[in-house]
Protein backbone atom coordinates (compact mmCIF):
# COMPACT_ATOMS: atom_id res chain seq x y z
CA UNK A 1 0.00 0.00 0.00
CA UNK A 2 1.55 3.39 -0.82
CA UNK A 3 2.44 5.82 2.12
CA UNK A 4 -0.41 8.60 0.67
CA UNK A 5 -3.01 5.66 0.99
CA UNK A 6 -5.18 6.38 4.01
CA UNK A 7 -7.02 2.47 5.36
CA UNK A 8 -10.13 4.68 5.05
CA UNK A 9 -9.49 5.06 1.79
CA UNK A 10 -8.19 1.35 0.93
CA UNK A 11 -11.33 0.39 2.29
CA UNK A 12 -13.23 2.54 0.13
CA UNK A 13 -11.21 1.61 -3.41
CA UNK A 14 -12.02 -1.84 -2.30
CA UNK A 15 -15.90 -0.79 -2.03
CA UNK A 16 -15.67 0.10 -5.61
CA UNK A 17 -14.65 -2.99 -6.86
CA UNK A 18 -17.58 -5.40 -9.09
CA UNK A 19 -17.11 -8.32 -6.49
CA UNK A 20 -17.97 -6.48 -3.37
CA UNK A 21 -20.82 -4.26 -5.09
CA UNK A 22 -23.59 -6.10 -2.87
CA UNK A 23 -21.55 -4.40 0.12
CA UNK A 24 -20.41 -1.38 -1.47
CA UNK A 25 -22.60 0.98 0.09
CA UNK A 26 -22.28 -0.12 3.58
CA UNK A 27 -18.20 0.43 3.15
CA UNK A 28 -18.38 3.54 1.34
CA UNK A 29 -21.69 4.91 2.00
CA UNK A 30 -21.93 8.90 2.71
CA UNK A 31 -18.21 9.22 1.66
CA UNK A 32 -17.53 11.83 -0.86
CA UNK A 33 -13.86 12.30 -2.61
CA UNK A 34 -11.54 14.96 -1.28
CA UNK A 35 -11.74 18.34 -2.15
CA UNK A 36 -8.46 19.03 -4.65
CA UNK A 37 -6.90 21.75 -6.61
CA UNK A 38 -8.71 21.17 -10.42
CA UNK A 39 -8.01 17.46 -11.54
CA UNK A 40 -9.39 15.26 -13.98
CA UNK A 41 -10.57 13.80 -11.29
CA UNK A 42 -9.87 10.20 -11.05
CA UNK A 43 -9.91 7.38 -8.18
CA UNK A 44 -7.22 8.52 -5.30
CA UNK A 45 -4.78 5.01 -6.34
CA UNK A 46 -3.79 7.07 -9.55
CA UNK A 47 -1.11 9.65 -8.02
CA UNK A 48 -0.36 13.10 -9.14
CA UNK A 49 3.29 13.17 -9.71
CA UNK A 50 5.43 16.24 -9.84
CA UNK A 51 7.55 15.11 -12.59
CA UNK A 52 6.78 12.39 -15.02
CA UNK A 53 7.97 8.86 -14.79
CA UNK A 54 9.42 9.21 -17.76
CA UNK A 55 13.19 11.05 -17.68
CA UNK A 56 13.68 13.96 -18.95
CA UNK A 57 17.06 16.06 -19.50
CA UNK A 58 15.16 19.16 -20.74
CA UNK A 59 19.08 20.92 -21.29
CA UNK A 60 19.50 17.97 -23.89
CA UNK A 61 15.82 18.54 -25.73
CA UNK A 62 15.40 20.49 -28.40
CA UNK A 63 12.28 21.33 -30.77
CA UNK A 64 11.62 19.07 -33.01
CA UNK A 65 10.81 18.56 -36.68
CA UNK A 66 7.71 17.01 -37.52
CA UNK A 67 8.84 16.45 -40.79
CA UNK A 68 12.10 14.31 -39.53
CA UNK A 69 8.97 11.29 -38.64
CA UNK A 70 8.76 9.06 -40.39
CA UNK A 71 5.10 9.87 -41.00
CA UNK A 72 6.42 13.11 -43.85
CA UNK A 73 10.49 11.92 -43.84
CA UNK A 74 10.15 8.26 -44.44
CA UNK A 75 12.92 9.82 -47.31
CA UNK A 76 15.27 10.51 -44.72
CA UNK A 77 16.12 6.87 -43.65
CA UNK A 78 15.14 4.99 -46.75
CA UNK A 79 16.13 5.20 -50.32
CA UNK A 80 13.33 6.72 -52.85
CA UNK A 81 12.81 3.91 -54.98
CA UNK A 82 12.60 1.45 -52.34
CA UNK A 83 9.98 3.50 -51.08
CA UNK A 84 8.10 3.31 -54.10
CA UNK A 85 8.44 -0.33 -54.54
CA UNK A 86 6.70 -0.65 -50.71
CA UNK A 87 3.98 1.77 -52.14
CA UNK A 88 3.53 -1.04 -55.26
CA UNK A 89 3.74 -3.72 -52.97
CA UNK A 90 1.09 -1.84 -50.52
CA UNK A 91 -1.61 -0.90 -53.19
CA UNK A 92 -0.72 -4.55 -54.60
CA UNK A 93 -2.04 -6.38 -51.77
CA UNK A 94 -4.97 -3.73 -50.84
CA UNK A 95 -6.21 -4.88 -54.41
CA UNK A 96 -5.68 -8.58 -53.93
CA UNK A 97 -7.00 -8.51 -50.87
CA UNK A 98 -10.42 -6.91 -52.63
CA UNK A 99 -10.66 -8.96 -54.90
CA UNK A 100 -10.17 -12.08 -53.08
CA UNK A 101 -12.72 -10.74 -50.68
CA UNK A 102 -10.21 -11.60 -47.44
CA UNK A 103 -12.12 -10.57 -44.38
CA UNK A 104 -11.05 -6.98 -43.20
CA UNK A 105 -9.90 -6.10 -46.54
CA UNK A 106 -13.41 -6.45 -48.65
CA UNK A 107 -15.38 -4.07 -50.24
CA UNK A 108 -17.33 -3.44 -47.35
CA UNK A 109 -14.31 -2.72 -45.52
CA UNK A 110 -12.95 -0.35 -47.83
CA UNK A 111 -15.75 1.63 -48.19
CA UNK A 112 -16.02 2.24 -44.29
CA UNK A 113 -12.84 3.04 -43.74
CA UNK A 114 -13.01 5.51 -46.89
CA UNK A 115 -16.48 6.68 -44.84
CA UNK A 116 -14.12 7.07 -42.01
CA UNK A 117 -11.54 9.26 -43.13
CA UNK A 118 -13.88 11.52 -45.45
CA UNK A 119 -15.83 14.38 -43.73
CA UNK A 120 -15.37 16.25 -39.99
CA UNK A 121 -14.33 20.04 -40.57
CA UNK A 122 -10.65 20.35 -41.96
CA UNK A 123 -7.90 21.26 -39.55
CA UNK A 124 -6.69 24.71 -39.58
CA UNK A 125 -4.01 26.97 -37.16
CA UNK A 126 -6.09 29.62 -36.32
CA UNK A 127 -10.03 29.96 -37.49
CA UNK A 128 -11.79 32.41 -39.68
CA UNK A 129 -11.98 35.29 -37.73
CA UNK A 130 -14.67 36.77 -39.51
CA UNK A 131 -16.63 33.61 -38.62
CA UNK A 132 -15.76 33.90 -35.01
CA UNK A 133 -18.11 35.15 -32.18
CA UNK A 134 -17.25 36.54 -29.13
CA UNK A 135 -17.68 39.25 -26.37
CA UNK A 136 -16.68 41.69 -29.58
CA UNK A 137 -19.61 40.29 -31.30
CA UNK A 138 -21.96 40.03 -28.32
CA UNK A 139 -21.00 43.54 -26.70
CA UNK A 140 -19.79 41.98 -23.43
CA UNK A 141 -16.30 41.84 -21.82
CA UNK A 142 -14.37 38.55 -22.05
CA UNK A 143 -14.81 35.74 -19.51
CA UNK A 144 -12.37 36.02 -16.61
CA UNK A 145 -12.31 33.56 -13.64
CA UNK A 146 -9.79 31.71 -12.42
CA UNK A 147 -7.29 29.35 -13.36
CA UNK A 148 -9.05 25.92 -12.28
CA UNK A 149 -12.84 27.86 -12.83
CA UNK A 150 -11.20 28.11 -16.49
CA UNK A 151 -9.96 24.34 -16.65
CA UNK A 152 -13.45 23.19 -15.34
CA UNK A 153 -15.20 25.16 -18.11
CA UNK A 154 -12.66 23.85 -20.75
CA UNK A 155 -12.91 19.89 -19.89
CA UNK A 156 -16.61 20.45 -19.46
CA UNK A 157 -16.96 21.98 -23.04
CA UNK A 158 -14.66 19.73 -24.25
CA UNK A 159 -15.88 16.41 -23.19
CA UNK A 160 -18.99 17.43 -24.25
CA UNK A 161 -18.35 17.99 -27.97
CA UNK A 162 -16.34 14.04 -27.99
CA UNK A 163 -13.15 14.68 -26.17
CA UNK A 164 -12.55 11.95 -23.74
CA UNK A 165 -10.08 13.31 -21.23
CA UNK A 166 -8.99 16.56 -20.90
CA UNK A 167 -5.40 17.48 -19.17
CA UNK A 168 -3.76 21.39 -19.43
CA UNK A 169 0.17 22.14 -19.37
CA UNK A 170 1.65 25.18 -18.91
CA UNK A 171 4.20 26.08 -21.50
CA UNK A 172 7.91 26.60 -19.82
CA UNK A 173 10.30 28.46 -22.41
CA UNK A 174 13.20 25.82 -21.09
CA UNK A 175 11.24 23.19 -20.82
CA UNK A 176 7.25 22.23 -22.09
CA UNK A 177 7.53 24.64 -24.65
CA UNK A 178 10.48 22.85 -26.83
CA UNK A 179 7.54 20.15 -27.01
CA UNK A 180 6.03 22.22 -29.51
CA UNK A 181 7.47 21.18 -33.24
CA UNK A 182 10.06 23.64 -34.80
CA UNK A 183 8.63 23.00 -37.95
CA UNK A 184 4.84 21.30 -38.54
CA UNK A 185 3.69 18.68 -41.10
CA UNK A 186 3.34 20.85 -43.90
CA UNK A 187 7.03 22.56 -43.98
CA UNK A 188 5.77 25.89 -42.05
CA UNK A 189 8.06 27.28 -39.31
CA UNK A 190 6.17 27.84 -36.25
CA UNK A 191 7.41 30.62 -34.64
CA UNK A 192 7.32 31.19 -30.74
CA UNK A 193 7.23 35.51 -30.83
CA UNK A 194 6.07 38.28 -28.70
CA UNK A 195 3.12 39.43 -30.27
CA UNK A 196 -0.32 40.05 -29.56
CA UNK A 197 -2.42 37.97 -32.53
CA UNK A 198 -1.42 34.67 -34.55
CA UNK A 199 0.12 35.16 -37.76
CA UNK A 200 0.20 32.48 -40.78
CA UNK A 201 1.99 32.59 -44.44
CA UNK A 202 3.09 30.38 -47.09
CA UNK A 203 6.58 29.89 -44.93
CA UNK A 204 5.78 30.18 -41.33
CA UNK A 205 2.90 30.32 -38.27
CA UNK A 206 3.66 32.72 -35.37
CA UNK A 207 2.48 31.47 -31.90
CA UNK A 208 2.04 34.42 -29.74
CA UNK A 209 4.21 33.69 -26.46
CA UNK A 210 1.29 34.96 -24.66
CA UNK A 211 -0.45 31.39 -25.60
CA UNK A 212 1.08 29.79 -22.81
CA UNK A 213 -1.34 27.46 -21.98
CA UNK A 214 -1.72 23.80 -24.05
CA UNK A 215 -4.63 21.52 -23.98
CA UNK A 216 -4.13 18.15 -24.50
CA UNK A 217 -6.92 15.95 -25.12
CA UNK A 218 -7.49 12.03 -25.99
CA UNK A 219 -10.56 10.47 -28.16
CA UNK A 220 -11.33 7.41 -27.95
CA UNK A 221 -10.84 4.44 -30.31
CA UNK A 222 -13.10 1.28 -30.87
CA UNK A 223 -11.23 -1.55 -28.33
CA UNK A 224 -13.53 -4.37 -30.36
CA UNK A 225 -12.29 -2.52 -33.88
CA UNK A 226 -9.00 -2.63 -33.11
CA UNK A 227 -8.77 -5.74 -32.14
CA UNK A 228 -9.58 -6.94 -35.88
CA UNK A 229 -6.04 -4.52 -36.66
CA UNK A 230 -3.59 -5.17 -38.69
CA UNK A 231 -6.25 -4.93 -41.80
CA UNK A 232 -8.38 -1.60 -43.18
CA UNK A 233 -11.29 -2.57 -41.06
CA UNK A 234 -8.87 -2.65 -37.58
CA UNK A 235 -7.33 0.50 -39.00
CA UNK A 236 -10.81 2.67 -39.57
CA UNK A 237 -11.12 3.53 -36.03
CA UNK A 238 -8.02 5.65 -36.23
CA UNK A 239 -8.85 7.03 -39.22
CA UNK A 240 -12.67 8.03 -37.26
CA UNK A 241 -11.13 9.38 -34.24
CA UNK A 242 -8.81 11.97 -36.23
CA UNK A 243 -12.11 12.66 -38.17
CA UNK A 244 -14.07 13.23 -34.96
CA UNK A 245 -10.94 15.23 -33.46
CA UNK A 246 -11.34 17.51 -36.26
CA UNK A 247 -14.62 18.91 -35.35
CA UNK A 248 -13.46 18.89 -31.05
CA UNK A 249 -10.43 20.93 -32.36
CA UNK A 250 -12.57 23.43 -34.54
CA UNK A 251 -15.72 23.13 -31.94
CA UNK A 252 -12.68 24.21 -29.39
CA UNK A 253 -10.84 27.17 -31.19
CA UNK A 254 -14.98 28.64 -31.53
CA UNK A 255 -15.22 28.36 -27.94
CA UNK A 256 -11.68 29.93 -26.79
CA UNK A 257 -12.56 32.72 -29.16
CA UNK A 258 -16.27 32.83 -27.64
CA UNK A 259 -15.01 33.45 -24.38
CA UNK A 260 -12.75 36.36 -25.74
CA UNK A 261 -9.28 33.61 -25.83
CA UNK A 262 -6.93 32.28 -28.63
CA UNK A 263 -7.45 28.86 -29.97
CA UNK A 264 -4.69 27.64 -31.87
CA UNK A 265 -4.46 24.11 -32.93
CA UNK A 266 -2.75 21.61 -35.66
CA UNK A 267 -3.21 22.78 -38.92
CA UNK A 268 -2.96 18.82 -39.81
CA UNK A 269 -2.82 15.45 -38.56
CA UNK A 270 -0.19 14.82 -35.54
CA UNK A 271 0.84 19.02 -36.24
CA UNK A 272 1.51 21.59 -33.71
CA UNK A 273 3.08 19.66 -30.44
CA UNK A 274 4.59 16.01 -29.71
CA UNK A 275 0.91 14.42 -28.44
CA UNK A 276 2.34 11.61 -26.41
CA UNK A 277 4.66 13.49 -25.05
CA UNK A 278 2.04 16.22 -24.03
CA UNK A 279 0.15 13.80 -22.83
CA UNK A 280 2.12 12.42 -20.06
CA UNK A 281 3.03 15.97 -19.21
CA UNK A 282 -0.83 16.66 -19.19
CA UNK A 283 -1.13 13.59 -16.71
CA UNK A 284 -3.32 12.18 -19.64
CA UNK A 285 -1.35 8.66 -19.13
CA UNK A 286 2.15 7.56 -18.89
CA UNK A 287 4.67 6.17 -21.54
CA UNK A 288 4.17 3.34 -22.58
CA UNK A 289 6.95 0.44 -24.21
CA UNK A 290 5.48 0.77 -27.68
CA UNK A 291 6.30 4.73 -27.15
CA UNK A 292 3.07 5.95 -27.14
CA UNK A 293 0.47 7.40 -24.61
CA UNK A 294 -0.47 4.74 -22.07
CA UNK A 295 -3.90 5.93 -20.00
CA UNK A 296 -5.15 4.84 -17.30
CA UNK A 297 -8.93 4.93 -18.52
CA UNK A 298 -8.96 3.34 -21.97
CA UNK A 299 -5.20 2.24 -21.94
CA UNK A 300 -3.89 2.98 -25.21
CA UNK A 301 -7.34 3.13 -27.03
CA UNK A 302 -6.54 6.54 -27.27
CA UNK A 303 -5.01 9.16 -30.13
CA UNK A 304 -4.21 12.33 -28.30
CA UNK A 305 -4.47 16.04 -30.05
CA UNK A 306 -3.50 19.59 -29.05
CA UNK A 307 -4.96 23.51 -28.91
CA UNK A 308 -2.82 26.25 -27.37
CA UNK A 309 -4.67 29.51 -25.64
CA UNK A 310 -3.98 32.36 -23.72
CA UNK A 311 -6.62 31.67 -21.66
CA UNK A 312 -5.13 30.98 -18.12
CA UNK A 313 -5.81 27.41 -16.99
CA UNK A 314 -4.56 25.53 -14.36
CA UNK A 315 -2.42 22.77 -15.65
CA UNK A 316 -3.02 18.95 -14.34
CA UNK A 317 -0.07 16.98 -13.21
CA UNK A 318 1.71 14.31 -14.39
CA UNK A 319 0.46 10.65 -13.49
CA UNK A 320 1.86 7.23 -11.83
CA UNK A 321 -0.84 4.75 -12.11
CA UNK A 322 1.65 2.09 -12.44
CA UNK A 323 1.14 1.48 -16.41
CA UNK A 324 4.87 2.89 -17.36
CA UNK A 325 6.41 0.04 -14.55
CA UNK A 326 3.89 -2.69 -15.94
CA UNK A 327 5.64 -2.28 -18.99
CA UNK A 328 8.81 -2.74 -17.70
CA UNK A 329 7.36 -6.51 -17.11
CA UNK A 330 4.86 -6.69 -19.77
CA UNK A 331 6.39 -6.90 -23.45
CA UNK A 332 2.94 -7.81 -25.24
CA UNK A 333 3.48 -5.29 -27.48
CA UNK A 334 6.46 -6.20 -28.52
CA UNK A 335 5.89 -10.09 -28.95
CA UNK A 336 3.05 -9.26 -31.08
CA UNK A 337 4.75 -6.61 -33.28
CA UNK A 338 5.58 -8.76 -36.66
CA UNK A 339 7.88 -5.95 -37.61
CA UNK A 340 9.92 -6.08 -34.77
CA UNK A 341 10.26 -2.42 -34.09
CA UNK A 342 9.14 -2.06 -30.85
CA UNK A 343 11.75 -2.67 -27.66
CA UNK A 344 12.21 -5.85 -25.58
CA UNK A 345 14.96 -4.28 -23.36
CA UNK A 346 14.29 -4.05 -19.58
CA UNK A 347 14.45 -0.72 -18.95
CA UNK A 348 14.37 2.81 -21.40
CA UNK A 349 16.93 3.72 -22.73
CA UNK A 350 18.39 7.41 -23.45
CA UNK A 351 19.58 6.01 -26.72
CA UNK A 352 17.25 6.84 -29.75
CA UNK A 353 17.09 4.33 -32.59
CA UNK A 354 17.09 6.89 -35.61
CA UNK A 355 16.19 10.41 -36.70
CA UNK A 356 12.34 10.00 -35.81
CA UNK A 357 12.77 9.60 -32.00
CA UNK A 358 13.64 12.92 -30.51
CA UNK A 359 16.56 12.75 -27.75
CA UNK A 360 16.37 13.72 -24.38
CA UNK A 361 13.95 11.65 -22.74
CA UNK A 362 14.78 8.02 -21.47
CA UNK A 363 11.94 5.78 -23.29
CA UNK A 364 11.41 2.59 -25.24
CA UNK A 365 12.38 4.24 -28.48
CA UNK A 366 10.66 2.22 -31.55
CA UNK A 367 12.17 1.52 -35.08
CA UNK A 368 9.64 3.46 -36.68
CA UNK A 369 11.57 2.34 -40.36
CA UNK A 370 10.94 -1.31 -39.61
CA UNK A 371 7.19 -0.41 -38.28
CA UNK A 372 6.44 1.31 -41.88
CA UNK A 373 8.17 -1.64 -43.84
CA UNK A 374 5.90 -4.23 -42.13
CA UNK A 375 2.85 -1.83 -42.89
CA UNK A 376 3.86 -1.27 -46.36
CA UNK A 377 4.64 -4.93 -47.13
CA UNK A 378 1.77 -6.91 -45.15
CA UNK A 379 -1.36 -4.83 -44.10
CA UNK A 380 -1.53 -2.33 -46.96
CA UNK A 381 -2.97 -0.27 -43.99
CA UNK A 382 -1.92 1.10 -40.40
CA UNK A 383 -0.98 -1.86 -38.74
CA UNK A 384 -1.81 -0.82 -34.61
CA UNK A 385 -1.23 -4.58 -33.65
CA UNK A 386 0.64 -3.32 -30.68
CA UNK A 387 -2.29 -1.25 -28.95
CA UNK A 388 -4.99 -4.20 -29.83
CA UNK A 389 -2.27 -6.36 -27.76
CA UNK A 390 -1.70 -4.32 -25.01
CA UNK A 391 -3.20 -5.77 -21.65
CA UNK A 392 -4.55 -2.39 -20.60
CA UNK A 393 -6.62 -2.63 -24.05
CA UNK A 394 -9.63 -3.74 -22.01
CA UNK A 395 -13.10 -2.30 -21.59
CA UNK A 396 -13.20 -2.50 -17.70
CA UNK A 397 -16.50 -3.65 -17.28
CA UNK A 398 -15.15 -6.49 -16.12
CA UNK A 399 -14.06 -5.92 -12.49
CA UNK A 400 -11.46 -8.43 -12.77
CA UNK A 401 -9.86 -5.70 -15.15
CA UNK A 402 -10.30 -3.16 -12.43
CA UNK A 403 -9.16 -4.64 -9.70
CA UNK A 404 -5.42 -5.32 -12.56
CA UNK A 405 -5.31 -1.63 -12.79
CA UNK A 406 -5.87 -0.89 -9.10
CA UNK A 407 -2.97 -3.41 -8.48
CA UNK A 408 -1.14 -2.35 -11.05
CA UNK A 409 -1.05 1.19 -9.42
CA UNK A 410 -0.72 0.15 -5.60
CA UNK A 411 1.51 -3.47 -5.78
CA UNK A 412 3.27 -3.61 -8.66
CA UNK A 413 5.01 -6.85 -7.27
CA UNK A 414 1.71 -8.37 -9.41
CA UNK A 415 2.03 -7.21 -12.46
CA UNK A 416 3.79 -10.52 -14.02
CA UNK A 417 1.21 -12.29 -12.92
CA UNK A 418 -1.89 -10.49 -14.04
CA UNK A 419 0.00 -10.54 -17.73
CA UNK A 420 -0.06 -13.72 -17.44
CA UNK A 421 -3.77 -13.88 -16.94
CA UNK A 422 -4.21 -11.35 -19.35
CA UNK A 423 -2.61 -14.12 -21.85
CA UNK A 424 -4.67 -16.45 -20.73
CA UNK A 425 -8.12 -14.39 -21.08
CA UNK A 426 -7.31 -12.40 -23.71
CA UNK A 427 -5.55 -14.19 -26.21
CA UNK A 428 -6.59 -16.69 -28.63
CA UNK A 429 -3.46 -19.49 -28.92
CA UNK A 430 -2.44 -20.68 -31.38
CA UNK A 431 -1.27 -16.42 -31.61
CA UNK A 432 -1.48 -16.33 -35.38
CA UNK A 433 1.43 -14.17 -35.64
CA UNK A 434 0.52 -10.94 -37.27
CA UNK A 435 -3.20 -12.08 -37.80
CA UNK A 436 -6.47 -9.86 -36.63
CA UNK A 437 -7.17 -11.12 -33.00
CA UNK A 438 -10.74 -11.43 -33.76
CA UNK A 439 -13.26 -12.34 -36.58
CA UNK A 440 -13.32 -9.14 -39.02
CA UNK A 441 -16.79 -10.34 -40.95
CA UNK A 442 -18.52 -10.94 -37.32
CA UNK A 443 -17.90 -7.10 -36.34
CA UNK A 444 -20.41 -6.28 -38.99
CA UNK A 445 -23.21 -8.40 -36.79
CA UNK A 446 -21.98 -6.69 -33.37
CA UNK A 447 -24.25 -3.72 -33.60
CA UNK A 448 -21.38 -1.53 -31.39
CA UNK A 449 -22.42 1.20 -29.72
CA UNK A 450 -21.95 5.05 -31.05
CA UNK A 451 -18.55 5.56 -32.91
CA UNK A 452 -17.82 1.83 -30.91
CA UNK A 453 -16.79 2.89 -27.83
CA UNK A 454 -18.01 3.09 -24.49
CA UNK A 455 -18.78 6.74 -23.45
CA UNK A 456 -19.45 6.49 -19.82
CA UNK A 457 -15.86 4.82 -19.04
CA UNK A 458 -14.61 7.93 -17.77
CA UNK A 459 -17.63 8.56 -16.05
CA UNK A 460 -17.44 5.07 -14.20
CA UNK A 461 -13.96 5.31 -13.29
CA UNK A 462 -14.24 8.86 -11.45
CA UNK A 463 -17.49 8.35 -9.75
CA UNK B 1 -30.54 -2.88 -9.30
CA UNK B 2 -29.03 -6.19 -9.95
CA UNK B 3 -26.80 -6.03 -7.21
CA UNK B 4 -28.55 -4.09 -4.53
CA UNK B 5 -31.56 -7.48 -5.13
CA UNK B 6 -28.50 -9.45 -4.27
CA UNK B 7 -27.52 -7.53 -1.67
CA UNK B 8 -30.67 -7.35 0.14
CA UNK B 9 -30.75 -11.27 0.24
CA UNK B 10 -27.77 -11.61 0.91
CA UNK B 11 -28.12 -9.24 3.80
CA UNK B 12 -31.05 -10.85 5.12
CA UNK B 13 -29.50 -14.87 4.16
CA UNK B 14 -26.58 -13.63 6.76
CA UNK B 15 -28.52 -11.60 9.40
CA UNK B 16 -31.18 -15.15 9.69
CA UNK B 17 -28.02 -17.47 9.93
CA UNK B 18 -26.75 -14.85 12.82
CA UNK B 19 -29.52 -14.60 14.80
CA UNK B 20 -32.05 -17.27 14.44
CA UNK B 21 -30.20 -19.49 16.59
CA UNK B 22 -31.40 -22.61 14.15
CA UNK B 23 -27.76 -22.82 12.47
CA UNK B 24 -24.62 -22.15 14.73
CA UNK B 25 -21.86 -21.77 12.79
CA UNK B 26 -18.32 -21.90 13.93
CA UNK B 27 -15.19 -18.98 13.05
CA UNK B 28 -13.82 -21.03 10.24
CA UNK B 29 -17.23 -22.18 8.44
CA UNK B 30 -18.24 -17.85 8.46
CA UNK B 31 -14.70 -17.23 6.65
CA UNK B 32 -15.12 -20.52 4.40
CA UNK B 33 -19.01 -19.08 3.39
CA UNK B 34 -17.90 -15.31 3.08
CA UNK B 35 -15.42 -16.02 1.39
CA UNK B 36 -17.00 -18.71 -1.21
CA UNK B 37 -20.03 -16.16 -1.43
CA UNK B 38 -17.73 -13.20 -1.89
CA UNK B 39 -15.47 -15.14 -4.70
CA UNK B 40 -18.90 -16.57 -6.69
CA UNK B 41 -20.30 -12.67 -7.10
CA UNK B 42 -16.48 -11.95 -8.75
CA UNK B 43 -17.08 -14.73 -11.14
CA UNK B 44 -20.39 -13.90 -11.81
CA UNK B 45 -19.83 -10.11 -12.30
CA UNK B 46 -17.06 -10.97 -14.22
CA UNK B 47 -19.02 -13.09 -16.55
CA UNK B 48 -21.96 -11.39 -17.24
CA UNK B 49 -19.52 -7.95 -17.72
CA UNK B 50 -16.92 -10.02 -19.88
CA UNK B 51 -20.05 -11.14 -22.46
CA UNK B 52 -20.98 -7.71 -22.53
CA UNK B 53 -17.44 -7.04 -23.27
CA UNK B 54 -17.87 -9.53 -26.33
CA UNK B 55 -15.28 -11.62 -24.40
CA UNK B 56 -16.81 -15.36 -24.22
CA UNK B 57 -13.74 -17.10 -23.47
CA UNK B 58 -12.47 -14.91 -21.05
CA UNK B 59 -16.25 -14.98 -19.50
CA UNK B 60 -16.10 -18.72 -19.31
CA UNK B 61 -12.13 -18.72 -17.80
CA UNK B 62 -13.16 -16.48 -15.41
CA UNK B 63 -16.22 -17.87 -14.12
CA UNK B 64 -14.39 -20.83 -13.73
CA UNK B 65 -11.31 -19.39 -12.11
CA UNK B 66 -13.14 -17.65 -9.35
CA UNK B 67 -16.60 -19.72 -9.40
CA UNK B 68 -15.10 -22.77 -9.06
CA UNK B 69 -13.24 -22.26 -5.49
CA UNK B 70 -15.94 -20.10 -4.31
CA UNK B 71 -18.52 -22.95 -4.79
CA UNK B 72 -15.82 -25.57 -3.25
CA UNK B 73 -15.74 -23.30 -0.48
CA UNK B 74 -19.02 -22.31 -0.46
CA UNK B 75 -20.45 -26.14 -0.63
CA UNK B 76 -17.72 -26.76 2.16
CA UNK B 77 -18.98 -24.40 4.93
CA UNK B 78 -22.35 -25.53 4.59
CA UNK B 79 -21.09 -29.57 4.30
CA UNK B 80 -19.45 -29.22 7.57
CA UNK B 81 -21.84 -27.33 9.83
CA UNK B 82 -23.93 -29.64 8.70
CA UNK B 83 -21.55 -32.69 9.72
CA UNK B 84 -21.26 -30.72 12.98
CA UNK B 85 -24.81 -30.31 13.60
CA UNK B 86 -25.77 -34.01 12.60
CA UNK B 87 -23.03 -35.02 15.21
CA UNK B 88 -24.71 -32.82 17.78
CA UNK B 89 -27.90 -34.04 17.54
CA UNK B 90 -26.78 -37.63 17.14
CA UNK B 91 -24.79 -37.10 20.65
Amino acid sequence: MPENLTRREFIKDLGKLGAAAAVAPLVAGGETMDSKPFSLGRPNWIKEIDEPLTEVDWPNVSRYNERHTTRRGFNLYVEQDRIDQLGELSNKLLEDNLKNDVPGYTLKDRALQRAARGGGASRTFMIDMEKAQGPDTWGVPKWTGTPEEASQLVTAAMRHMGAATVGFVELETDTTEKLIYSVDPDGKELRIEDVEMPEETEDYRVIPKKARYCIVYTVQMSEETLSRAPTVLGSLTTSLTYTRSQNIQERTQYFLHGLGYLGLAESSTNALGISPALGVMAGLGELSRYNRLLTPEYGPMVRVFKVLTDLPLAPTKPIDAGLYKYCHKCKKCADACPGKAISFDDEPSWETRGGWNNPGHRAWFEDSVLCRFYQRTYTGTNCGLCFSACPFATKNLASFNRVRNYMAATMPAFDKTFKTMDDLLYTNFPLEFGKSQKDCEEWWTLNLPDYGIDTVQTVRETS
Amino acid sequence: MFWLIVGLLLGAAIFWLATSGKVKLTWYEWVLGVLGIILILFAIQNYSASQVELESKAAGLLLLIFGLPGLIFAVLAGVLAFLRGKKAAAA
